[in-house]
């Protein structure tokens, strides 16, 4: 078998050559014969005659010969090839128009799947991920992670599973690196001593973490990840062994993970590992025998042939045996487990990133549906142009089938062009596309050329081949007829209806799935400009943010408490700050204190949950929120002075319904407290402190002299958004020695990244808009083009009866204008029924988006109509002499 | 065209080159005159039919082109039995004597 393709390909290739020793070994043998008959070998002489006659047909010999070669196929395919390069040559603008938009479809495509499959299909990067499943823990509806001794108790047991693992990233997700540089929070993973083992991870240096670190009393140990040892440590050999202080315990780095390892949590990737047992002494309280907390992330193998639902029934029953004594229990019905494929790790970036990102290819998918919409008008368009030649070649005996196949070779050598400027747009821009989806997440998803992407390439290629290729193919060829192809008729006729019908068709559902692309684009722009513009309650701009990662360690509430007294004086005596404060659990800083509020003396409600916001004197000042009523916190509300509380207008609605707020008195917790009450100072105008898609919050805030609390950021409003960052780090250096010090930015910093995925969606979905726009042009542009071509010699008798130039151009333009009409009315009904799909991805859209819609259609509209002025201008202006003469 | 004495049944020109080279290569012109000598003249090869069946068979990898300096001096292609080919002569060879062992005893009682 190898041999025979070896040969074939050898024929193929050197087909010359072997067309030389074919006729040299022909030559030989006819010499031989008529050297034996005698007579003269030449092929005048007797002999050579002789010879001739007896061998027969010499010509047809050599042709058997060729074909015993078994190359046939491929040549023919192979002229198709060549024959369609000419073709295609000859209208060059055609062909990089065709190979351009199909790339820029294809590219579109491949680039967003190629972050699809990064983020939602990759498999975890373990061995076996397939066995890999995540446990969940529910009772009453309410699903949680697991408590320690549960964990415990599991592992000392025999169940369902093949191992069984934990880690946790909670109730704290970063712990304060100390030595070897400054202090600086580090992401941490808190894992099982199996962890690694069971996941089939090796460290690329030193070692993993083992059953031996993660018992009480084990010297305290961390594997780092490649990132961390290359950013704290510039890939210092020498780091295995060397101490690390985390949260003022004291570890010793005994390995690196491999560079590709992020956990089993995809665009987390965690700097430190540390094992379970390490937990009491970074936190200040000890998790490992609490039975009420459930931080817990459970992960197992399932053993070979377990069904998942099996191993969750089994699980369930144990659960129901150990559960009462190793979890809290409320009593809300019996614990189940659920158990669900991790072969994909943990699904956070899956849930937050898999809709933004299925719209992306969605709309994707509409481009290069346009694309090959576009491309099968223009040949269409073209092919009435054809027509003519098809009919040739029918009549010189080709069959429909051989016409067909060459019509498609051509659509298949665009589309391999457009393949393989799309791989290139894919590769280029992938990275830029990573890069900005991943924002300031940890998406360490190198991209490059991969399987699955040039699989994805290859299949969208033949899909697009097809689509855009059959359909003008089999309309071309069944409208040519050998007979009209001799007549003058068959040139110039317009009648090739099929042709014409099929290619106007296409034009009109082109612009009404580009109209539903513009649409959705301006829509999605639309959303972000209203979360920009709106009304946040607090003013961000020139303000700045400094966090401070929690820290809960006692030498870490001390310097705390350094940040509230003279780290703010100092940096409200810095020049151009005009005010600065600290709070606990401010706006956007990702931190949130919850707690239940009774008012004194109320009958009805009970306590309802609110947000508790710990702020320091200035704070709502130096904000920019606004008191609508009572005043704001002072200097005077010490700590010996009377307790009170601000109140956001939402908490004072929820609290005390419409009536005033103002001197009342509330506590936290289940019951009115009167020796910790509060009274209420004053009410604030809303803020999202959430984020900008956030509902507003019941917020109440507290000072923080009189309820202390740790900080988590300081705020500073500057004259003209001063950039104080290495002030600000100096001050806290050395007033605070030892506080982790985190980001410095601004507020508005701090909005975009929260708008990151609406920003994402909208800059991506005018990326599409204006490719989609530009395909329309083109295609309107192309269609005027061939049709006034085809009525040329109609138009020459116009305008030598006297029509003129104005009148001719708008003959030209009016099925056009028709044409574009009827595909925006189509295309709006699609936009109205787009707008619901993506409701959820809107904001500040009710119903329909009058504005978006009306955008679009006029930026469609222009688009449209401007590109098939141009060629219909030009041919209205055509000397009618020189066309009548050329007939 | 020169009178023919048998036709070549289908299929048996393949075992016939393929014997004809068994201990030796030889060119097309040769293994047609060797055929025709062995069968002392009662099959005659179609020459036309000879060099597309050469090419086939060196395409199926049965035998493999050499080109040598002929007896009279001259460059030629010569073909050598490859192992496959050698193998499938073998074959082939067994398949035709069953055949025509099988042949002649449906045969044998009308001739008599």
């Amino acid at each position: 078998m190898l041999g025979e393709i070896r040969y074939r390909l050898r024929a193929l290739l050197r087909k010359d050559q072997l067309d030389r020793e074919l006729e040299e070994e022909l030559r030989y043998h006819l010499e031989r014969e008529a050297e034996k008959i005698g007579g003269g070998s030449d092929e005048g002489d007797d002999g050579g005659r002789a010879a001739r006659l007896r061998f027969g047909a010499v010509e047809s010999v050599k042709e058997e010969c060729r074909e015993a070669r078994g190359t046939a196929m491929i040549e023919s395919i192979a002229a198709d090839v060549r024959y369609g390069v000419r073709g295609l040559k000859k209208s060059p603008v055609f062909t990089l128009a065709a190979i351009a938009s199909l790339g820029v479809g294809i590219g579109a495509n491949t680039t967003v799947f190629s972050l699809l499959d990064r983020v939602v299909f990759r498999p975890l990067p373990v061995e076996r991920p397939h066995e890999l499943v995540i446990l969940s823990l529910s009772q009453g509806g309410m699903t949680s992670g697991f408590t320690y001794p549960f964990y415990q108790e599991m592992q000392s047991r025999q169940t369902a599973l093949n191992g069984v693992m934990a880690s946790a990233d909670y109730p704290v997700k970063n712990l304060i690196v100390r030595g070897g540089g400054e202090a600086e929070a580090a992401t941490t993973r808190m894992v099982s001593g199996n962890y690694f083992e069971l996941l089939g991870v090796r460290a690329a240096r030193g070692r993993v973490i083992g059953q031996a670190d993660d018992r009480a009393g084990a010297a305290g140990v961390a594997v780092i990840s490649d990132r961390f040892w290359e950013r704290r440590f510039q890939r210092n050999p020498d780091v295995l062994g060397a101490p690390l202080t985390l949260n003022q315990a004291q570890v010793t780095i005994v390995g690196v993970a491999p560079s590709e390892f992020f956990g089993e949590k995809p665009g987390s990737v965690p700097d430190v590992w540390v094992p379970l047992a390490l937990q009491p002494r970074v936190m200040p309280s000890d998790l490992l025998s609490a039975r009420f907390m459930t931080w817990l992330t459970l992960m197992g193998r399932l053993r070979p042939g377990v069904p998942a639902d099996a191993a969750a029934a089994s699980l369930t029953s144990m659960a129901a045996e150990i559960g009462s004594h190793t979890i809290q229990v409320k009593d809300a019905g019996p614990l189940t487990i659920g158990v669900e494929s991790g072969a994909r790790g943990l699904g956070d970036l899956r849930r937050e990133f898999g809709k933004p990102l299925a719209l992306l290819m969605a709309m994707a998918g509409l481009v290069l549906v346009i694309a090959c919409f576009n491309l099968a008008m223009l040949l269409l368009a073209r092919g009435g142009a054809r027509v003519h030649e098809l009919g040739v070649r029918l009549a010189f005996g080709a069959g429909r089938g051989r016409l067909v196949r060459q019509m498609l070779t051509e659509s298949a050598l665009l589309c391999a062009g457009g393949g393989a400027v799309g791989v290139m747009l894919a590769v280029w821009g992938g990275d830029a596309l990573v890069g900005y989806a991943a924002g300031e997440r940890e998406i360490s998803l190198a991209l490059a050329l991969d399987f699955n992407m040039l699989a994805f390439t290859a299949a969208i290629t033949i899909g697009a081949t097809l689509m855009f290729g059959l359909v003008p193919a089999l309309i071309a060829s069944g409208g040519a007829d050998p007979a009209r192809s001799y007549s003058r008729e068959g040139r110039t006729i317009t009648g090739q209806r099929g042709l014409a019908g099929g290619a106007q068709t296409l034009m009109v559902m082109q612009i009404a799935v580009s109209l539903i692309v513009v649409c959705g684009a301006a829509l999605l722009a639309g959303s972000l400009w209203r979360l920009r513009q709106q009304d946040f309650g607090i003013r961000p701009a020139g303000l700045t943010m400094v966090k401070i990662p929690m820290e809960l360690t006692p030498a870490a509430r001390k310097a705390q408490e350094l940040v509230r007294g003279p780290v703010i004086e100092r940096i409200r005596a810095l020049p151009g700050v005009e005010r600065a404060a600290v709070s606990c659990c401010g706006p956007f800083d990702d931190t949130a204190h919850t707690s239940k509020v009774v008012v004194e003396g109320a009958s009805a409600g009970g306590p309802a949950p609110v947000f508790v916001v710990h702020v320091s004197d200035g704070y709502i000042e130096t904000t920019g929120m606004s008191v609508l009523s009572g005043r704001a916190f002072t200097r005077q509300d010490r700590k010996e002075a009377p307790a009170v509380a601000m109140l956001s207008e939402y908490a004072a609605g929820q609290l005390f319904g419409g009536g005033p707020a103002l001197g009342r008195r509330i506590s936290f917790g289940d019951n009115f407290d009167p020796k910790n009450a509060m009274e209420v100072a004053g009410v604030l105008k809303d803020a999202r402190f959430g984020g900008p898609r956030d509902d507003y919050r019941a917020l109440v805030f507290v000072p923080i002299a009189q309820q202390p609390s740790p900080v988590t950021s300081i705020s500073i409003r500057t004259a003209g958004g001063l950039d104080l960052n290495r002030e600000i780090r100096g001050i806290l250096r050395q007033t605070a020695p030892g506080l982790g010090i985190g980001e410095v930015t601004t507020y508005s910093k701090v909005i975009e990244k929260k708008l990151h995925n609406e920003r994402l969606l909208s800059v991506v979905s005018a990326v599409f808009a204006f490719q989609v726009l530009a395909l329309a042009g083109a295609g309107l542009f192309g269609l005027v083009w061939f049709s006034a071509a085809s009525r040329e010699r109609e138009l020459g008798v116009r305008a030598a009866l006297g029509a003129r130039p104005a009148e001719l151009t708008g003959l030209l333009l009016k099925r056009a204008t028709g044409l574009l009409a009827l595909g925006i009315l189509i295309g709006a009904a699609g936009s109205m029924a787009l707008t619901k799909v993506i409701r959820s991805f809107l904001f500040g859209v009710t119903g329909a988006d009058p504005a978006a819609f009306v955008a679009a259609t006029v930026v469609l509209s222009v688009v449209g109509l401007t590109a098939a002025c141009v060629p219909a201008w030009r041919s209205a202006r055509a000397d009618p002499l020189k066309t009548l003469r050329a007939e | 065209m020169p009178p023919q004495k048998l036709e070549l049944p289908q299929g048996t020109l393949e075992l016939l080159i393929l014997q004809t080279i068994e201990y030796e290569p030889r060119h097309g012109w040769g293994i047609s005159e060797r055929i025709n000598q062995r069968s002392d003249g009662a099959l005659q090869v179609q020459q036309g039919s000879l060099y597309p069946a050469l090419h086939r068979m060196e395409r199926r990898n049965l035998i493999s082109p050499d080109w040598r300096v002929s007896e009279n001096g001259r460059k030629a292609k010569y073909y050598k039995l490859t192992a496959r080919g050698r193998k499938e002569l073998r074959q082939q060879a067994e398949a035709w004597q069953k055949l025509t062992q099988a042949v002649a005893m449906i045969l044998a009682p009308e001739v008599r």
